[in-house]
């Protein structure tokens, strides 16, 4: 997966303001056992482990599920079932809307700590209308 | 797979990592506004003691289990069996998703979240499809599991509106799940009144054996919603406790028809925690035993029949002592019980369903310090001539109930709180008290110009003066609101100090100097009963020869005794009587003991620690702090605490001499207060638990005695062998200081003395 | 049990310590605890107080035997504020125990927090934990309160006090009885 920067051996101070830009940012976390994290960043240290707040969980669901809930499908459209166990829908990651929507099971965790060495991927959620006064994220379009 | 409505994700994965390895070792990057505090409660992913939705190698997070298979009745019978231990685990204290919420029926009932009774269903039907017919053991499980949760929700919601504290005494939490909120309790009735009948038509099937024990237990889950809708009502016991009482009956059948059960402990899984919203680790399922559970259950119905005699009000301190004795029982009622008390109690401000908080406070003021008193007479509210003394004292009257009734109100609060939030809620309360004595004392003193009070010759009591000459004091006025909450003040202070036995807060070497310090306060609120007393009996002559001052015109001060007026005084002094007699019990016992750990440390039979970071006056002031603050009676200072709790000055054989006798004299208040009736022990609807409580000390000075007359003789023996008191070598004893749930009484912690053989 | 190896070496934690200690730091405490930590737990007593945490080391290998994590800081709901210590973590490795290693390294705490102007030291322990309270009860320790099921696991806790300094009488009307303390110890 392509970084979108590329300097990536920063100056201490560069590295530190780059952190502190994405504070109460709302970051996406996905871990080595692929779930997706998804919570603003209050805190980190140098082993990446990251402090994030108000987090939701999302899962791919297993294959037996999927078939599952392929056989239910219609039956299930019809009284309007959803995947999401909730009864207040948890607010869906803007991003994943569109594909994961139907896919992903979400709870919420509250405040939880991703150990560094357990995550392979951090995505930070920006309003795209803000992205230009951003001096955290350089710019380019998101690839894909 | 990025972008929608205006959020863009930009992937920081590298530059995050590089970033951070430039931090030095111990620095954080933190958001200024969040404390690192916080961050002690945060969960760690990928941690499986932590993370509960962290899965093993290989694990799927989806139910192995399939809630449509057929179930045998003994599989159902199981599972319920199996289900009434987690309620009951729940009761206890421990969350939904460590009991209840483990059970795949019971989460495939609940989610998704089901609004209607068609929809409360561990096998939902789909929708426009005529209802199938169903296997009859479906509808049993789903109709008892139907009035099993909709009872929480029940017992949820009583306690979330009461006074309770979250995760100490229990845990509301559901999990984001609903426990039927919306569905109506007779449509569940309706499903279990059904499925009864299913069973009845069943039994030569299914066995007569079985139908019986799945009947009963459906029987059960109707008896208790039953029970929780007529609580609401707050009316006569006897109606109340009908469904408690079935349930009690049906309990033992149940226990008995528990071997007709097949445990499926597939049907229980703590996998379903990790589709709960939750920031608790993943923790284990609760297992009681189902001769636990019986134990557990046994007492909650008993409790529960028991609970609705407080609402059946005879007088204000038969209403304290039932509420004290309630809660002091050994383990104490499941907080669902004293929820209900507290509902019971205090729900919209009116006391026991029918009582104004007036009413109940007028009374105690009526039966402690002011029986027939023209103070309390409600026809002084409807003066409106600002000048007359009647108008003045029913506004000053109506100030301190306004002042005194949250502070009162309190104490039985408090006293439905778990034991250790009750200690430490009452060393609160004492500072609260000393306040209310300071404002009362202000009242009174406006109140006996009112009255035009003459000042009277209090003579101090011999036996509890201070000097033991029983000297004249100058004259001096009743007080008698600030007497009212001075006495509650004092109580209040014993009762800390006695609960700290019972939580086991002190150390043996502390023993001596706490006991010493329980006889002090009890001593002195003998002393201030028999004040009160003294200008009791004083305001009942005048009333009797008709000399009674203040305001004139007034019905109840003509010069004879009417006989209402006569039973005022009579109920008065009758608990100024047992009151007394339960501070000298109190302070002859406490002497008793205090004594002998007195003994037993010189003898070094009970050692102190080294503590070589303290000080024998530090530890005092820890000890002390909740009393340091109030004013009267003053904390004694530290040297004159020392001298009480070692008495240099007595000797040993001395010391065991005043123990005995200390006992002696326990035990004679004791036999005394064993005798009272119901109403001269102000006991009225728990008389069983107050004289079990009396029974409990006169044992506890049974037991005292034991163990003086132990010491006495080893210390005889010795000094006959050495020759003279100051014998040499250590007594040939063994002690040891019981735990306070080993003792008769959990306030009374007397060493057991065992002699040792020297020979062997 | 086994015998010590020699004389252990008592050091004080910091930060240039963290990657070869912070690991076994956690690994020895985790052990013993019902209830697990957060690395985060231990970032939020080190990062401020890693002067107050003391480590017994193996003298042959300077592998971690036994360590202490506190806190002091000024205590609020007194006023004047009190300077409050707080022993948060002790633990000894099993292999240790009996040779007075918690004893000494509680001792260091003490000294440390006393010298650093600590009016009193605190810290909760299991009900169940006898060794642990009688530890602090030989040093001086109190029990002032008792605690209704303070652990996820159902048990109760008492809470332990040691006063340093006399308590100023004009301060003493707030005693601070209810307080929700620091949760780990």
């Amino acid at each position: 997966m392509a970084d979108n920067d590329s300097n990536v051996l920063q100056s201490e101070a560069e590295a530190a303001d780059f952190l502190r830009s994405l504070l109460n940012k709302n970051l996406r976390v996905t871990t080595t056992d692929g779930r997706m994290f998804w919570g603003s960043l209050k805190c980190t240290d140098p082993e990446s482990n990251i402090v994030i707040q108000n987090t939701y969980e999302y899962r791919r669901p297993s294959l037996q599920s999927l078939q599952k809930q392929t056989a239910e499908a219609a039956a299930a459209a019809a009284v309007g079932e959803s995947t999401t166990p909730t009864p207040a829908p948890a607010p869906e990651p803007g991003a994943t809307a569109a594909t994961l929507k139907m896919d992903m099971t979400s709870r919420y965790l509250g405040l939880v700590v991703v150990p560094g060495r357990h995550i392979v991927k951090i995505e930070v959620e920006e309003f795209a209308s803000q992205m230009k006064n951003s001096a955290a994220v350089e710019r380019a379009e998101s690839p894909l | 797979m990025i972008s929608s409505a205006g959020i863009v994700a930009t992937d920081v994965t590298r530059r995050f990592a590089s970033a951070t390895a430039t931090l030095p070792p111990g620095a954080l990057i933190k958001d200024g506004y969040f404390t690192l505090f916080e961050s002690v409660g945060a969960l760690e992913i990928m941690d499986p003691k932590m993370d509960s939705g962290c899965l093993a190698p290989g694990e799927s997070l989806d139910e192995d289990y399939d809630v449509t298979r057929p179930l045998l009745p003994s599989e159902v019978l199981g599972i319920i069996d199996q289900l009434l231990c987690l309620e009951m685990a729940w009761h206890l204290g421990y969350p939904l998703s460590q009991t209840l919420f483990t059970n795949v029926y019971i989460e495939a009932m609940l989610n998704p979240y089901p609004t209607t009774i068609q929809e409360a269903d561990f096998i939902r039907p789909r929708s426009g499809e005529p209802k199938a017919p169903r296997d009859p053991m479906f509808s049993v499980l789903r109709a008892y599991c139907l009035g099993l949760l909709k009872a929480c929700w029940y017992v949820n919601e009583r306690i979330k509106f009461e006074h309770f504290y979250e995760e100490e005494d229990f845990v509301t939490n559901t999990y984001r799940r609903s426990l039927l909120d919306d569905i109506d309790r007779d449509e569940i009735r309706d499903e279990i009144m059904a499925a009864r009948t299913l069973v009845h038509n069943i039994r030569h099937e299914i066995s007569d054996d079985m139908a019986q024990a799945l009947g009963f237990r459906l029987e059960l889950r109707t008896a208790f919603l039953r029970a929780i809708e007529l609580s609401e009502l707050r009316s006569n016991p006897d109606s109340l406790s009908l469904p408690w009482v079935q349930m009690k009956a049906l309990w033992d059948p149940i226990y008995k028809s528990r071997h007709l059960g097949t445990p499926v402990p597939e049907a229980f899984s703590t996998k379903i925690q990790r589709k709960l919203a939750s920031t608790m680790p993943p923790r284990p399922i609760v297992q009681l035993s189902f001769e636990e559970t019986y134990g557990h259950f046994k007492k909650l119905f008993n409790d529960g029949i028991d609970v609705l005699k407080v609402l059946s009000y005879s007088d204000s301190q038969s209403l304290l002592n039932f509420v004290l004795a309630f809660q002091a029982q050994k383990p104490q009622p499941l907080v669902y019980i004293r929820t209900l008390l507290q509902n019971f109690l205090f729900k919209d401000m009116i006391i026991l369903g029918h009582l104004s908080i007036r009413h109940v406070i007028d009374d105690d003021l009526a039966i402690v310090v002011m029986p027939h008193s023209t103070l309390l007479d409600k026809s002084h509210d409807s003066v409106e001539l600002p000048h007359d003394p009647r108008f003045a004292i029913a506004h000053q009257m109506e100030l301190f109930r306004q002042r005194a009734a949250q502070s009162y109100l309190d104490i039985f609060r408090a006293l439905c709180q778990n034991r250790c939030r009750v200690r430490r809620t009452f060393c609160h309360s004492i500072q609260d008290w000393e306040t209310v004595q300071m404002d009362a004392e202000e009242i009174d003193q406006l109140l006996q110009i009112q009255l035009d009070e003459k000042p009277m010759a209090y003579k101090t009591s011999p036996m509890t003066s201070s000097d033991g000459t029983g000297a004249s004091d100058p004259p001096a006025y009743s007080l008698p609101l600030s007497s009212w909450a001075y006495l509650y003040k004092l109580k209040l202070m014993e009762w800390i100090v006695q609960l700290g036995f019972e939580l086991e807060t002190y150390h043996p070497d502390e023993l001596a100097g706490m006991y010493w310090y329980l006889s002090y306060l009890a001593k002195t609120r003998a002393q201030h009963v028999e004040r009160i007393k003294a200008f009791t009996m004083q305001r009942l002559n005048e009333v009797r020869v008709g000399t009674n001052g203040g305001v004139r015109n007034d019905n109840r001060s003509g010069g004879f005794l009417t006989p209402q007026a006569e039973a005022q005084f009579t109920r008065s002094l009758s608990y100024l009587r047992a009151t007394i007699l339960d501070a000298a019990v109190t302070w002859e016992l406490a002497d008793a003991l205090s004594y002998l750990y007195t003994v037993l440390q010189r003898e070094g039979l009970v050692a102190p620690p080294p503590r070589p970071y303290s000080t024998d006056e530090l530890r005092y002031d820890i000890r002390m702090k909740p009393f340091a603050p109030i004013g009267l009676p003053e904390l004694p200072a530290y040297e004159s605490f020392v001298r009480a709790a070692t008495q240099p000055e007595s000797g040993t054989a001395e010391l065991l001499e005043y123990a005995a006798r200390a006992v002696v004299g326990a035990r004679k208040g004791l036999e005394v207060l064993s005798k009272l009736s119901e109403k001269e022990a102000f006991a009225v609807g728990g008389y069983k638990r107050w004289s079990d409580g009396v029974k409990r000390c006169m044992r506890t000075g049974i037991d005292a005695g034991i163990s003086i007359e132990r010491v006495r003789a080893a210390f005889a023996a010795r000094a006959k062998a050495g020759g003279g008191e100051g014998g040499k070598g250590k007594l040939a004893l063994k002690v040891e200081v019981p735990k306070p749930e080993k003792a008769y009484h959990e306030w009374w912690i007397v060493p057991k003395v065992e002699v040792i053989d020297v020979e062997k | 049990m086994a015998a010590l190896p020699g004389e252990l070496k008592y050091i004080q934690y910091e930060h240039s310590l963290e990657s070869v200690y912070l690991p076994a730091i956690r690994a020895l405490i985790s052990k013993d605890l019902s209830e697990p930590y957060s690395i985060y737990v231990y970032r939020y007593f080190l990062y401020q107080w890693g002067h107050l945490c003391y480590m017994a080391l193996n003298p042959s290998d300077s592998s971690l035997v036994g360590v202490i994590i506190c806190k002091l800081e000024a205590h609020a709901s007194h006023s004047p504020p009190t300077m409050r210590g707080y022993i948060a973590m002790l633990a000894v490795s099993a292999t240790y125990r009996g040779h007075g290693v918690a004893t000494a390294l509680v001792k260091k705490a003490i000294d440390a927090m006393t010298h650093r102007n600590a009016d009193e030291v605190v810290l909760e322990t299991e009900e169940t934990n006898i060794p642990a309270m009688r530890l602090y009860e030989r040093l001086g320790f109190l029990r002032s309160k008792k605690l209704h099921r303070y652990y996820l696991n159902g048990n109760s806790a008492y809470r332990l006090v040691l006063l340093l300094k006399q308590i100023d009488p004009d301060a003493a009307t707030d005693l601070s009885l209810d307080e929700v303390d620091t949760g780990p110890s």
